[in-house]
């Protein structure tokens, strides 16, 4: 049902019945899934208001709410899961919004798309530039994308600042499985799974 | 908002809307005749609460036969009902979208309602409220319209409709009369009330705004304990300085913090609180998905 491989992880990682924030939900088809299908107490937050319009189209229920406000009005452990999918590229302040995500949440779990996958190497070392990915509605040139994530980076920083990873999943998941030896390498996306302070 | 293929579709709901107890349009106020003496009732009609009001549309309710409702929404005064009714009736109410509108009278909006029926009150026509079977105080309702108006308007649009036009000259010609586009609208916006509305009314209504507030010693998250069931559909417009999106925050917040299913979306808008009255695709849209998952 859900076509993009990072939700579908992230689908099989959330508890049934469990509480669910979704930070940049989109059009709300994850969290969607999760209430169908697990039953789960789901709120998304998303600033678009046409993706707005497809959430409440959904019967989920949406906060308008821009993600570099943090989590003000969030109490502490509220949540069981936040979910943060590809979207910490377009935060302006990735420090603090993970740091409010694991005050809020029980577990946090992020995915973001590794600059750092082979392709990407080659495709700059090539062309000197990176090609640009065909499911982005942004403009021709100019990505609101302000992050340059890659798998190395996210586990120096989950060091510095001593948060805790309990799960880390490296798409494409293959046979041989050499991505989860050399993520930074050779996965194309990244999930991450971290616990909360408390 | 009303009709086939809009949010409130007759066609998929039985839709009810009424008038409020107080108003000069369908219903007993201040300028209706008191049936013990004869007279209008003028200033001797009680003050109407926003409870009130619920309270007779509930009777309106009993009287249809209706056992539960699917949603209650409304804008501005209409949306302090829409709070106050799922406050008072939680168990027959499935699901409610308070649009441009707060939990309370804000210091600004009581402000405001002041000096509009200081308006009416300092008309020499006005004579307590004693004034049908004499002269009207239309002067001071005029100038009191013309208060609330400006209430309902933005800076944005006020200087994209008129900036600072001149009405009847080319230049300035350095009179009392009025000489700026805005302020020969303004007098239009407030004549054209004085032939439809009654200014007893306007004092009613006005202290109806002033007197709600929903809270319980300032705190509305306890309020809304007992909503527990109850869907939420928050809409706030991004330039209604007369009840701004602060106060929708105020009211998803106690909502969330009682765990309470809430959606919230601020519309981006030009026009002010007026923006609820206007035209809006993302509203309609808004409201019809929101609706459109709601089985009674």
């Amino acid at each position: 049902m859900l076509e993009r491989k990072d939700l579908r992880v992230i689908f099989e990682i959330i508890k049934p019945n469990s509480k669910v924030l979704d930070l940049g939900c989109g059009d709300g088809l994850l969290l969607r899934e999760l209430v169908l299908k697990k039953k789960i107490d789901g709120l998304g937050i998303e600033i678009s208001i046409e993706k707005i319009k497809s959430c409440l189209n959904s019967g989920i229920s949406v906060i308008q709410e821009d993600l570099n406000e943090g989590l003000k009005d969030f109490k502490d452990n509220t949540f069981d899961y936040i979910i943060l999918s590809q979207t910490l590229e377009y935060v302006a302040d990735p420090v603090y919004l993970i740091q409010e995500m694991l005050r809020v949440g029980k577990k946090v779990v992020i995915s973001f798309e590794n600059l750092a996958y082979w392709k990407n190497r080659v495709t700059f070392l090539l062309n000197g530039a990176l090609k640009r990915a065909s499911t982005n509605d942004d403009s021709l040139f100019f990505r609101k994308k302000i992050q340059l994530l890659s798998v190395k980076k996210f586990f120096d920083f989950c060091s510095y600042y001593k948060i805790k990873t309990s799960h880390q999943i490296f798409l494409p998941i293959k046979k041989l499985n050499l991505n989860q030896t050399f993520p930074n390498l050779l996965s194309k996306i990244a999930i991450f799974i971290l616990e909360g302070e408390n | 908002m009303v009709g086939i293929g809009k949010p409130f579709d007759p066609s998929k709901y039985y839709i009810i809307c009424a008038n409020i107890l107080g108003s000069c349009y369908g219903s007993t106020g201040p300028s209706s005749i008191n049936p013990e003496t004869g007279e209008r009732y003028g200033l001797t009609f009680p003050i109407i609460t926003v409870n009130d009001i619920v309270k007779s549309i509930k009777l309106l309710i009993n009287y249809l036969g209706l056992k539960k409702i699917l949603s209650v929404s409304g804008g501005s005064l209409g949306g302090f009902q829409a709070l106050d009714w799922a406050v008072s009736y939680p168990q027959i109410t499935q699901s409610v979208i308070p649009i441009a509108t707060a939990s309370y009278a804000t210091t600004f909006n009581v402000a405001f309602n002041e000096v509009q029926r200081q308006a009416i009150y300092s008309d020499s026509n006005w004579n307590n409220g004693n004034y049908y079977k004499g002269e009207l105080p239309n002067l001071g309702l005029k100038l009191a319209r013309e208060i609330g108006h400006i209430t309902y308007l933005s800076e944005d649009s006020m200087k994209e409709r008129f900036g600072r036009e001149l009405r009847y000259n080319p230049e300035y010609v350095f009179q009392f009369k009025e000489e700026f586009e805005v302020e020969s609208y303004l007098q239009h916006k407030g004549t054209t009330f004085t032939k439809r509305f009654d200014a007893n009314t306007y004092l009613y209504i006005t202290k109806t705004i002033d007197y709600f507030d929903l809270r319980k010693e300032g705190d509305l998250t306890s309020t809304f304990y007992p909503l527990k069931k109850i869907k939420f559909l928050v809409v706030s417009f991004s330039s209604d300085w007369l009840y701004p999106t602060s106060q929708s925050k105020e009211i998803v917040y106690a909502l969330k913090s009682n765990g309470i299913e809430t959606s919230f979306v601020e519309i981006k808008t030009n026009y002010g609180h007026d923006s609820f009255l206007v035209e809006c695709d993302d509203l309609r849209v808004i409201i019809t998905n929101f609706l459109s998952n709601l089985i009674l």
